[in-house]
Parts: C-alpha cells; structure tokens; sequence
C-alpha cells in the first residue's frame, strides 16, 4: 500500500491558521468586495453568501499521518493486483468497488484501509451535499478551536446515564445514517465530577480540550485544573449540509488520552443568527446517491 | 625411512639443490599472499543457528552496526550538527556503507494540530543549544533511540553506521580505516568523537596479532637459538631448525599464496608452530647424529646411526601430529578448518625439508664442529642417568604422591576455568579500541545483540492485541534480567505511533485490535522492517546487551529460554538467535575442537605406543605423562583466571603435541633399548641417558621461546607463551618421572623379547601352527604361552596323564612312544618332532588323558601352549582361533595320512625300522 499527497505550504483553513473568527474562503477574487458589500448592507450583521465551491477537507495521509486535501492510495482490487485511487477524486470509484465486491481485504491493514479511503470519501460527499450558493454564513466567524463550551449544543439527553439521558432521542436525527456523530462527546453524568475540581470556564485552547467535560442542572461545566488534553479538534469544514441556505460548520474531533478511540467524531454545527449558541442542523436529508 | 634418510646422506647437492630450487619457486608465490580478517570466517560453516541467523537477517536485516559516538555538553548545537551532517554524508557516501541512523533520519512520531508527523528530529537543526537540549530530551522518551542513539545521560549520541550485506573482498582494516577518515571532522567540534563496532575490534585484533608476530617472534626465535646454543653448542645445529623451519614457512606461505588463501589471525601463528613444532625433529636428528660422533663414528657411519636409531620414530611423531593438526581441519569454523589443513600441510612440508635437508647438509658439514667436547654425552652424563633412575625407583612413591597430588590440586581448579568469547578482553585496558567499547558500554547498551524470534505462522497475529501483549511480556521479562540493557521491539514503535495520536506520553500500546489496526494504516512497513515480517506472523525482540562473560551471556540466554518455555502462549514459537548466539556457539565449537584435536593426538600417541609393545597397558600408561601436563594446564588457567578460548585452547592443542612428540621419543628408544638389553632397569637408564639432551634441548629452549610471549602486552599472546611454556616444562617433569615409574611398573620384558631372533623370525613363522598367520597373531599366542627346558632323556608327558596343553618343539627333538605292558620290552616308537613341529595336540583337542609316552632326544626346549590359553585366544580373538585350529586339522590330518602309511608299510614300527638300521 503507498500513498502520495498534495499539500500547500499552509493549507489550513484561515480559521484554523489564525485562531479567530474568520468568513469561508472564496476562490473567486471578488469575494472580498461581495463580503464587504454584503457587510455594508447589513450593517453590523455578519451573514455572508457563498456561491463558490466548498473548501477542501482535510485528511490523514496513510501510512505518513500528514494533513493533506488529497491523497493516493493504492489498494488491493485483487489476489495480486492494486490501483491507484486518488481521494477525493476517485471517491465514485471506490464506492462503487466497495459495492460491485471489487474492494479485496486480505488482511487487517487492507481492511482498515479501505474502511478509512471510504469514511474519508463518506465524509467529502457530506460536505458536497449541497452546492454552497447563496447560504447564510453565521458561522464562519466563529473561533472554534476556541470555542466556549457553553456556545456548543450540548444536549443532556445524550449523556450516558446522566439525570436526563435519552439515548433513542439523542440518536434520532438522519445524520446517523453517514456514521456520524452529532452529540458531544466525553461528557459524563454531575454524579461523576469531583465536587471540588468543577469550574465554570469550559472552552478549547488552540484546538484543544483540557481536563474532562461535566454536566449538570447549570449546564456544561469542566474541571479547569486538569492538565492533561481529552479532546482536540482537528477540523473544521464548513458546508450547507442540509440545504437549508445557512452555511454550517462541521467540526472533527479526536479524544485524546490513554484508552481513546481514535476514530473522528464529527459533530456538524449551525447557526441561524449571528450570535448565540450553535445548534445541530435540522433534517439532514434525502441521502445522496452512491452514500451508504 | 631409514633407507630414505642415507639416500638423501648419498646425494646431498642434488637434494639440496632440489629444496633451494622449491623454496624459490614457492618464494614467488608469497607476493601474491594477501591478509584477511574476516568475522564470518569466525563462525560455525554448517551451524544450524547460523542457517536460522542468515534466515533472520535476511527477513529483519543486518542487526550489526559500526556506531560513531560523539560525546560534549554541546551535542546538538548548531556548529556540531552542521559538522555532524557532514561526516554522515560523508560516510553514507563510503562504497560499503547502506544507510546510516541517527537523529537525522530517525521519525519524531508527534501530533501536529491533531495529525502525525514522522519528520526526523533533526529534520531542521535547531536555532540554538536550547533548542537542541530541548530535542534530545523529547529523543530520550524515545524507546528505539534511548540507551542506543542517545544515551541515559544525555552527553552522548550515536549515529548507527549500516553497512551493506558481507562483501567477501571487504577488509576490516580497510572500513575502520576509511571511517576514521571520514570522522575526523568531529573531533574539532566535539569533546570526543570515535567509531566503534565489530569491525574496529577485528581490525585491532589483526592488527595487534601481526604487531606481535614481527616483534615477538624475532625474540623468541632469538631465545630458542640462545637456549640452543648453551644445551648444544655446534652452530649447524642451532641453525639447522631454523632454516627447515623457515624453508617450511616459505613452501607454505608459497602454497597459500599460488591457491589464493589469505593469511588470517590464526593462519598468521603457523609460522612459530613450524618454528617450535618442526625444530624438535631436527634436534632429535642431530643429538643422535652428534651421539654417534661422539663415540668415534665418522660421519657416514653417524649418519647410518642417526637414520636407524630415530628414523622410525622421527616419522612417527610427524605422523601423529599431522594428525592432530590436520584434524583440525574437520572444524565446523572456517577459520580453524583452514587452520588445521595449513598447519598440517606446513607440517608435512617441514617433514620432508628435515628429512632431506639434515642428512644431506651433515654428510657435507657434518664434520665441523665448533665444540669438540660433548656437553651431556659423556661418561658422566651416563652416570647422572643412573643415578638418576636409581633416586627415583627408591622414591618412587614419594614422586607419585607428589605428582598426584599436585594433579589432585589441579583437578579442583578446573571448575573454576571462565569460558570468554569476547575478543574485545583480549585487547588489554590499553587498547583504544577496548577504551571505546568501555565508554560506549558506560553510556549506551552495548555492541553485542541477540534477537529473540517469535513466530506463529499466521497472517497478521502480531497485529492482535493479544500477541502485543505477548511480545510486551517477554521484552519486560529480559529487561527484568539487566536494566542496562536496550530491548526493543515492534511494540515500542506502535506505542510511539499511539502516544503521537492520543497526544500523550503514556499512552502505552494500543489495547484493541481496533486500535492497532487504525494505527497500522498510518505506519510504513519499512520502518519496523527489522521487527517484524510483511504478513505480520514473525516479529523479533531485539536486544543490545555489553554481557561480557560467555557464562553470563549462558545463563541469561537460559533464564530466557526457560521463560518462554513456561510463559510464552502455546500458539506461539520462540527461538533466541544473533552475533551473541553465534559467538557462543563459534566458541563451543573452536574449543569442542581444539580439545578434539588434543584427545585425537593422545589417541593417535596411545595406539603407536600399545601397538609397538602389543600391550595397550603401555600405550595408557604411556599417555599419562602427556595427560599430567593437560590436566595441569586447566588447573592453572581455573586459578589464574585464564579464560578458556582460542589463543590457550590453541596453547593446548599446540604444546600437547610437543610433548607427545618428546613421550613418543622416549618410548621408542626405551623399546629399542628394552630389545637390546632385555632388562627393564638397563633399558631405562640407557633412555634416560640417550634421550635426556634432546628432549631436555627442545623442552628447555621451546620454554624460553615462548616465555618470551608472556611479555606481549597483548592478552591472548601473552597467555599462549605462559601455557605453553608451562605445558612444554610440566610435560618434560612427566617424560622424565612419571614415563620411567610407570613403564617400570609393568612387565614389559616378554617371552617374546627373551626368543632369539632365529625363533622369533625363522622357526616360529615356518611352524605349521602358525600356519598363514600376521606376526601380530603368532605373537599373541607367543605371548599367553611358557617356555619349557627338558633334558636328554626326561619325559615331557606320561601314558595317562592330563592332557591339558599342546607342544611347539623350538630346539632339540622328542620321541612319542607307547608303553607295553612289559616293562622289559622297549616301547614301539609312534613319532618324532622336531624343531617347528607340534605334538600332544590330539589328546587335548580330544580331551582324554595322554595315550603315549613324550620323551626329550636331546636338550629340548618346548614352548607350551595350555588349554586355557587356547580357550582365551578363542574368546577373545575368534579369527585367530579358527586359523589356528585350521593349522592343527591339518597338521594332525597330514600326521594321520603319515601314520596311515607307516602302517601299511613292511616297517612300519620305528623300534623295528631301527633294530634293523
């Protein structure tokens, strides 16, 4: 199995460079002067429109780990033969040789690596859903990888065992029908937290989570002593992923610590206003064609 | 060979000229000898381990490294690094380098904004010495650099130096050379900087040997001349072993130049083996030469002396240390199998040059002299040897206790011998080379390594968490044994992959199969190619270790090996293998094989001996002052501490075969002079007397050339010159007491000897017992039989009498008569026997009681030969047996026909025959 990639000196999303709120980035050049006329319009309101293409997203090169917009890997089709697949391009390609039986897994590394080419493909056709024209951009300025805890919608029903745990309700929502993750992570019941140890400054520093997240009556509350990191965000992407004209933004986590799962949790975010706290986007359907 | 020596004595130019004529031939070829030190030359050819290590490397890659250290407060500071990559490249760019390992190429395996990065450490030097300190704290977290790229410490990096699969052309000296080169940069930069690996501790080693062979072998040879000359004042003597010893080194160095065998470390000693083995013939040659001289004999007359008293025994003591030599040559190590085949060759060579060099220059300078005067052949010398024999046969027992117990000493010393395979010891604490391995030692793991090698078979079970776990425990289990130890495996690189996805220290392996197989996606094979195979079912747990002692190194392999047998999962096969495995085994080998060679020379020794006195008593009794010196010799190297290995197992095998060369000596002449004298006491003093100048000659001056070994400053040398002077002096002790005790403690003088040579050649040989019988077979009935003496008139046997043994007429003739009843008649005459012919067979081959009369003619001498005896060679020797019983059918069935005729005959009584005459 080999892979290559392309990657720009920086190819991080301004959001992610800076560390602040920042609008998506266009390729078209006038974007700016649209942003800034838009922004004229609506005076301090800070919506923007997007009718560019959606930004690249970013994966983990195989076997080298790096943060590339596009990879190849070459995987077994047969006994004795192996192709080169380009992603995101060749994602129709390895859908449908996942359909068609073509994909051959002879071992574990081969498995895992078709499951990854396909989640990585899963993913790019989430965010491709909808084409990105004309949306509401009430997101884009927001500094996640700052993020306060309290802007975030954390939904006490999907707490495992917490006071007001409802796990069916907490999975209701079509988006799992992509595999992905849409109730915020690493939360546990108040009954677990040491009285002492909880605080209420509960927010991301550079991308990462510190300590261990708890929830109570108040909210979401979190021990600021810990020292050690138990989440990190290792993107944001920013689509329409329900078509409802509002630009969303998908954020990608990773637990961290001993004993994690290392597998991304993807949590899509929306807002419909300027300020105030994000939410889970609505219905997230019909469910594009070649999706599992 | 006596005939041979007198033949070279008649023709001395034409000989000698053929022998300058060969030497400058062979002298030709020398330019073409080439030096080799080579580490596989070291190892076991046809081991299994070593078929299973080439398996190994072949899947995991070359484990050994040459690693350049470089030492400073300041390691990773700008100005050293850029000086540092420098040297890298300049090595990576040496024709016999693969590839080299540092901080320069090995991944730093971290997250990045939540993705991997494997950029090497020093991928970008770093801005300042901060910086570096900084980076070489994150590279000590790092198991697979840890105790092996950067040590405990901190004050000391290593770049591992990789070389390319085993050139066969590729000369030690010439990689050391090429890296020192390379390196030397770094020593402007760095308090210290040095390479060290496998290939600098051969290249010293060769180089030392060599060192000592120019210095110290011109001093011992001086040595011997020196000692010579005082024992046997005549300068052709003193010269004569050295110019058949060199005479022989030429022929032989000329040999392995024109076959293209290089000269190694052990091939390099077979120039002082032919100078000290092949220079106890010569003296053995000429003390008898001079002996002869000494009594009147002119140099013809001497020359015939010499051939018939030594000759013989001259060919077989190069017979039996050929053989011992040459046995080497069936060694499992190259090295030693080229050893055994060269040495005996180089033997052979000084054979024939001493046989034919020494007669033909003694019958043109034999004459001259440079001391007319004997020193040891004189009167008084014959008076010392008796005094001598008489001193010790009256404290015979006073001289085996004390030998006894000094054998007894020795014996409890042998336990405590250490067996080292560690040739970096040798070097002594003055080598720079042993200097470099103690301080990488203090710093780092080690040089040494062994792998241990699990394998299950299938496809991907070391990507199952349970296996990890496996593999976890045993690496734990061996770190348990020696903390200083580096032990590594496919794990630690799976758990740095894990510590940089969850973005801690201690994150440890991964725990499910899930989670090693997202990690597996994001590893390159290539990486923990030399821990673990492409399918994933062979892995191997590599450990560095600086084990010193083989026996240390034993019992650590042991508890492992037990350790796997008991915890190890049953799916689960483990196997230890490596350099340290193949040390120890090339070890085991070398001395199973010198103490082979020492066993097969005795062996060699005892048969010669027990087939020349048909007793194998003597043969055994004979090896015992050659035993004394072995057992000695162990004894002493378990309380000085000399640690068993090749330098004194060659000691060993090389002073043995002197000695058994001097013990061999010693009994021929003793047999020689035990025909003559036919008395035990006489023969011996006579071999005291004879056999004292050379073998004393030899002992001391070999001892006193190889004293001066004991001075080198190189261990191994120093040791091979202590021992094997000891031997040489301890084997002389035995020669000298323990040989004359014991050979006076048996009854040699046998019927055998006390035969004239008529019976023993002419009348024993024609008889018709011994009818198409080896005079080894005759002699074996000879030997169990009685001689009897019967005067004219005196009845060998009577009617009625026992039968109870048959009769082999030597002299005088007997009358067979049977008895009538009147006792006034005389008896009618049946038969007469002669000198040769038999009687009295047919009674006891038909076990009844004597039916005639046997009756000595004349002064008869009969030997007699009982029942018993016969029903012994019959148990014993079946072959034998049937021929003898063949003999007397058809000697009783010729005496039948004989009588039958008789009868028939007019007069057919021999009373009546004779009346008549």
């Amino acid at each position: 199995m080999t892979s290559s990639a392309s990657q720009s000196t920086d190819m991080r999303h301004p959001s992610l460079r800076a560390g602040r709120s920042r609008p998506v980035e266009r390729s078209c050049g006038l974007f700016l002067l649209r942003t800034a006329f838009t922004l004229l319009l609506l005076g301090l309101a800070k919506a923007g429109c997007a009718d560019a293409p959606n930004a690249d997203a970013y994966f983990a090169e195989p076997i080298s780990g790096r943060r590339v917009t596009q990879y190849t890997a070459e995987l077994p089709v047969g006994r004795d033969e192996r192709r080169p697949f380009m992603i995101p391009k060749d994602c129709e390609d390895v859908v449908r040789s996942i359909e068609e039986g073509a994909a051959y897994k002879s071992n574990i590394i081969e498995r895992r690596l078709w499951q990854k080419v396909e989640t990585d493909c899963r993913y790019h056709n989430f965010l491709h859903l909808h084409p990105l024209q004309s949306v509401q951009d009430y997101v884009s300025d927001y500094d996640f990888m700052n993020a306060r805890l309290s802007d975030l919608p954390v939904d006490p029903g999907c707490v495992h065992g917490g006071p007001n745990s409802n796990q069916e309700q907490c999975h209701s929502t079509e988006a799992d029908a992509y595999g992905l993750l849409l109730h915020f992570p690493l939360v546990e019941p108040i009954d677990a937290a040491p009285e002492e140890a909880l605080g209420d400054e509960c927010a991301f520093r550079d991308g990462l989570f510190y300590g261990r997240m708890y929830l109570d009556a108040h909210g979401v509350r979190c021990d600021p002593s810990a020292n050690r990191p138990s989440l990190r965000l290792i993107g944001v992407d920013y689509a329409d992923i329900n078509g409802d004209g509002f630009l969303d933004a998908v954020l990608r986590f990773v637990p961290l610590g001993p004993g994690a799962a290392r597998s991304p949790l993807i949590l899509p975010l929306t807002r419909t206003q300027p300020t105030g706290p994000f939410q889970i986007p609505a219905a997230l359907h019909p469910l594009p064609p070649g999706m599992p | 060979m006596q005939r041979l020596l007198l033949l070279f004595a008649r023709h001395p130019w034409l000989w000698l000229s053929l022998l300058v004529a060969a030497s400058m031939l062979a002298a030709t070829q020398i330019p073409h000898l080439r030096v080799k030190v080579s580490a596989d030359e070291m190892l076991v050819i046809n081991d299994p381990q070593r078929t299973y290590y080439e398996h190994v490397k072949q899947v995991f890659g070359e484990e050994k490294v040459v690693l350049l250290v470089v030492e400073g407060e300041q390691l990773l500071a700008p100005e050293q690094l850029e000086a540092l990559q420098g040297v890298i490249h300049a090595l990576e760019a040496l024709p016999f380098v693969d590839r080299t390992e540092s901080l320069f190429s090995a991944p730093y395996v971290k997250s990045v904004d939540g993705y991997l990065d494997k950029e090497p450490y020093l991928a970008k030097l770093p801005a300042t010495a901060e910086d570096g300190k900084a980076l070489l704290d994150q590279a000590l977290k790092n198991p697979l650099l840890r105790n092996l790229l950067v040590s405990p410490a901190g004050h000391a990096m290593a770049v591992a130096i990789v070389l390319k699969e085993r050139d066969p052309q590729r000369d030690d000296q010439e990689v050391s050379s090429s890296i020192e080169k390379a390196i030397e940069p770094l020593r402007a930069v760095y308090d210290k900087a040095y390479a060290i690996g496998f290939a600098q501790v051969r290249s010293e080693l060769a180089e030392r040997i060599m060192e000592e062979q120019t210095t110290l072998l011109p001093m011992a040879v001086g040595a011997l001349l020196i000692a010579l000359f005082v024992l046997l004042r005549q300068l052709i003597d003193i010269l004569t072993p050295l110019i058949t010893a060199g005479l022989s080194i030429i022929w032989t160095f000329g040999l392995m130049g024109w076959l293209g065998i290089p000269v190694n470390v052990v091939t390099s000693t077979i120039p002082i083996l032919l100078i000290v083995v092949g220079s106890t013939e010569d003296i053995h040659l000429l003390a008898e030469f001079r002996h002869a001289q000494r009594r009147g004999d002119n140099t013809p007359l001497a020359l015939a002396h010499m051939s018939r008293k030594v000759g013989r025994t001259v060919l077989l003591t190069f017979i039996t240390t050929y053989a011992g030599f040459f046995s080497v040559g069936f060694s499992g190590i190259e090295v030693l199998s080229q050893f055994g085949l060269i040495a005996s060759t180089g033997l052979l060579f000084n054979f024939l040059i001493t046989i034919i060099f020494i007669p033909a220059a003694l019958s043109l300078l034999g004459r001259w002299q440079l001391d007319g005067r004997s020193r040891l052949f004189d009167e008084r010398t014959n008076r010392w040897a008796t005094a001598y024999w008489h001193f010790l046969t009256r404290h015979r027992w006073h001289a085996f206790v004390t030998l006894g117990f000094c054998a007894a000493v020795a014996l409890t010393g042998i336990p405590r011998i250490q067996i080292n395979h560690n040739p970096t010891d040798s070097l002594g604490e003055s080598s720079p080379v042993a200097q470099r391995i103690a301080r990488l030692n203090e710093r780092f793991a080690g040089l040494e390594s062994f792998s241990v090698v699990i394998e299950s078979g299938i496809q991907d079970t070391f990507l199952h968490a349970r296996y990890l776990d496996e593999i976890l425990k045993v690496q734990r289990f061996i770190e348990g044994i020696d903390g200083a130890m580096s032990v590594t495996s496919f794990v630690d690189y799976l758990t740095l992959l894990n510590s940089a996805f969850l973005e801690s220290e201690n994150a440890g392996p991964p725990k499910t199969n899930d989670e090693i197989a997202e990690l597996m996606i994001f590893l390159d094979h290539a990486r923990v190619k030399s821990y673990v195979n492409e399918d994933y079912s062979l892995t191997r747990i590599m450990v560095r270790h600086n084990v010193a002692t083989s026996e240390q190194l034993q019992a650590m392999l042991g508890k492992i090996r037990d350790y796997l047998d008991k915890n190890l999962d049953h799916g689960l096969q483990a196997r230890i293998t490596g350099d340290s495995m193949l040390a120890l085994s090339a070890t085991r080998s070398m001395i199973f094989g010198q103490l082979q060679s020492v066993l097969l020379i005795l062996t060699f020794f005892v048969l010669i001996i027990s087939f020349l006195f048909t007793d194998l008593r003597v043969g055994l009794l004979a090896a015992l002052p050659n035993i004394f010196p072995v057992i000695i010799l162990f004894g002493f190297m378990g309380y000085a501490e000399i640690p068993l290995n090749i330098g004194t197992t060659m000691a060993a095998a090389i002073a043995i075969g002197i000695a058994v060369d001097d013990t061999l000596h010693f009994m021929l002449r003793y047999n020689q002079e035990l025909r003559h004298s036919k008395s035990q006491t006489r023969a011996m003093q006579k071999t005291i007397y004879e056999e004292a100048l050379p073998v004393m000659a030899t002992s001391i001056a070999l001892s006193v050339g190889f004293l001066v070994f004991a001075w080198s400053s190189f261990a191994p040398v120093a040791q091979f010159g202590q021992l094997s002077a000891l031997v040489i002096l301890t084997a002389l002790l035995a020669d000298f007491v323990i040989t004359p005790l014991s050979m006076a403690s048996l009854r040699l003088v046998t019927l055998w000897d006390l035969l004239s040579s008529h019976m023993r050649q002419q009348l024993i040989p024609r008889s018709p017992l011994f009818r198409d019988m080896r005079p080894w077979q005759i002699r074996k009935f000879v030997l169990s039989s009685t001689l009897l003496d019967f005067r004219p008139g005196e009845y060998v046997y009577r009617q009625h009498d026992e039968s109870n043994a048959l009769f082999l007429v030597m002299k005088g003739v007997v009358e067979i008569t049977v008895p009538r009843r009147d006792p006034n008649s005389r008896d009618p005459v049946v038969d007469q026997f002669g000198s040769g012919q038999i009687f009295g067979d047919v009674a006891v081959l038909a076990d009844e009681p004597r039916k005639t009369n046997a009756v000595a003619l004349t002064e008869t001498t009969l030997m007699v030969l009982t029942r018993e005896a016969i029903a012994n060679v019959t148990h014993f020797h079946p072959f034998i047996a049937s021929r003898l019983f063949l003999n007397l059918a058809r000697d009783v069935s010729c005496r039948w026909v004989a009588f039958i005729v008789r009868v028939r005959s007019p007069h057919g009584d021999l009373n009546e025959r004779e009346e008549k005459k």
